[in-house]
């Protein structure tokens, strides 16, 4: 009797102190785990976006598009800005890649992040992006994904030059 | 339940089980449990309120300075007469700071006690006709006390100075839904979308410009803090205190692509990211001055390079629960849900910057901009 009294009080004080806790996932978010080569081989640091088709849907509710890095073996996970948990909001998208570099005004190639004489005007630098300009804008994209879930496969191959 | 325990002299002792013990300190413990989330939850809403009631007072100075001037207040001005300093140093008279605004135009007194960094420093007396730099650390009115320029709810929110930096501010002026970079180095062609700020600062724009309506324009907003100009890495990490250095803004979605997804309070171990947000509250640089909704509420900052002037993506964000406060052009304060509509935040930026039409950015980036013909915007 005593214990099962003990046990009873412990549980529900164990599922107050849970309730509340963790992030709660506002965006409906689903965490989706994708793969992007490049001529077949895994590239790290390609930033790939998902843009959405519709950012407002025929409901009147608005999707927001997302973004992830590749690692080194290639895969991503995507982040949607604003949201408490990685992943997308489920939706159809365009996706569009990009690795940036920057470069002087004579193309070699410069790291953003040095530091420089803050009296003086910052030096000159450009982005220049690895990939072909193509896959930047999402109005050419030919890469789209209907996401469903968390397992909704999201695999390409990209081209280096076009 | 109670147990009379006989003793040995036959009085009776009333005493209580361990079993009877736990129960109640457990009942206790529930009810604190079920007390305290709600007493913090009060405290937050009187603190929110406060961060209402310090953009509301905002507002109201920025009015008083239209009244006056006939435009609002500028932003990182390039001329002899002044320095770069944000609309927070413009509105000083309008809200009861004309003693720090009389120092700061006769040329600022020295602070020579102060902490700091002495090669970023001025060390000859007061200059007559001179205007105080904002990057100067010991001018005293810098450091001119004013409760009402932070948000009461941020942790890195107190008043006093920030090692060798004058002291900070959450609340910042509306750039629209465009990344244009400072123009005290020169302007870059791009004007802003926003009520603030066009070619080098020396003008700025007045209501008569907001054809979106004024209680359709965002004016002021919140921006988190960085508490303290090293850093702790953890603060600086932090995709709301932290701003990430050496991308592109152009394209918000690359700076998206560095947050974490392991956790998402966070920026990828490779980013680098540096402590700028909040600190400087007299400098009219647009990373320390203002903000744009090109990003939804409570994202991520980022800036082309190391360089404080350059194109910036400032995202309003907020410790309260659920959104940020924001304050219109026709002094009306709003909190603005984290969920809004911001459209497609992956769009090309420069399709926008510099040019009229609509916002991609949905009902976020249309609050953000002055005359881009979204007069049907609802909040």
């Amino acid at each position: 009797m005593n214990k099962a009294l003990f046990a009873c009080v412990a549980l529900c004080a164990l599922a107050l102190t849970a309730v509340g806790c963790g992030p709660r996932n506002t965006f409906g978010v689903v965490d989706v785990t994708g793969k992007i080569t490049v001529d077949g081989a895994p590239v790290e640091g390609i930033v790939v976006t998902l843009s959405p088709v519709n950012p407002i849907q025929a409901d009147g509710t608005s999707q927001r598009a997302a973004s992830g890095l590749t690692q080194a073996d290639g895969t991503f996970r995507v982040v949607t800005p604003g949201a408490k948990m990685a992943g997308v909001m489920p939706g159809e998208y365009v996706l569009t890649f990009s690795k940036e570099i920057w470069v002087d005004a004579n193309g070699n190639e410069v790291d953003p992040n040095a530091e420089y004489d803050p009296s003086q005007p910052a030096p000159k630098m450009f982005p220049k992006d690895l990939l072909p300009a193509e896959y930047k804008d999402a109005s050419k994209s030919e890469f789209k994904v209907n996401v469903v879930d968390a397992k909704t496969p999201i695999e390409f191959d990209i081209k280096s030059e076009l | 339940m109670k147990t009379n325990v006989k003793m040995g002299g036959g009085r009776k002792l009333f005493g209580f089980t361990l079993v009877e013990l736990l129960v109640v300190i457990a009942i206790i413990g529930i009810l604190i449990g079920l007390l305290l989330p709600a007493v913090q939850a009060a405290r937050e809403a009187a603190r929110r309120m406060q961060c209402t009631n310090n953009l509301k007072q905002l507002g109201l100075s920025a009015q008083n300075f239209h009244d006056v001037h006939g435009y609002l207040p500028p932003i990182a001005q390039n001329n002899s007469k002044m320095s770069r300093v944000s609309w927070l140093v413009m509105i000083l008279p309008y809200v009861e700071q004309s003693a720090a605004w009389n120092e700061y135009a006769n040329g600022g007194n020295l602070v020579l006690s102060s902490p700091g960094n002495p090669s970023s420093s001025r060390t000859d007396a007061k200059i007559e006709g001179y205007k105080a730099n904002p990057w100067e650390w010991n001018i005293a009115c810098w450091y001119v006390s004013m409760p009402g320029k932070i948000c009461p709810s941020d942790p890195a929110g107190s008043d006093s100075a920030a090692q060798w930096f004058p002291g900070r501010t959450n609340y910042r002026a509306g750039l629209g839904d465009a990344t244009i970079a400072s123009c005290y180095f020169g302007p870059d062609g791009a004007k802003s979308r926003g009520p603030f700020c066009v070619d080098n600062g020396n003008t700025t724009r007045s209501f008569s410009y907001i054809t979106d309506g004024t209680s359709n324009t965002l004016m002021f907003a919140e921006v988190p803090t960085h508490a303290t100009t090293g850093g702790s890495d953890e603060i600086t990490r932090n995709i709301k205190t932290g701003i990430l250095t050496g991308k592109n803004p152009q394209w918000a979605s690359t700076c998206v692509g560095y947050q974490d997804p392991n956790d998402v309070n966070s920026f990828v171990s490779s980013a680098v990211t540096r402590p700028w947000l909040g600190r400087r509250w007299c400098d009219g640089m647009y990373i320390y001055s203002s903000f744009n909704t090109v990003l939804p509420p409570n994202s991520v900052h980022c800036i082309y390079s190391t360089s404080d002037a350059e194109r910036s993506i400032v995202t309003p964000g907020s410790y309260h629960s659920g959104g940020v406060n924001v304050c219109c052009c026709d002094g009306s304060v709003r909190f603005i849900s984290e969920t809004i509509d911001c459209g497609d935040s992956s769009a090309n930026n420069d399709d926008y910057r510099g040019k009229s039409g609509k916002s991609p950015y949905g009902v976020w980036g249309a609050l953000g901009t002055a005359a881009a013909g979204e007069t049907d915007v609802t909040l």
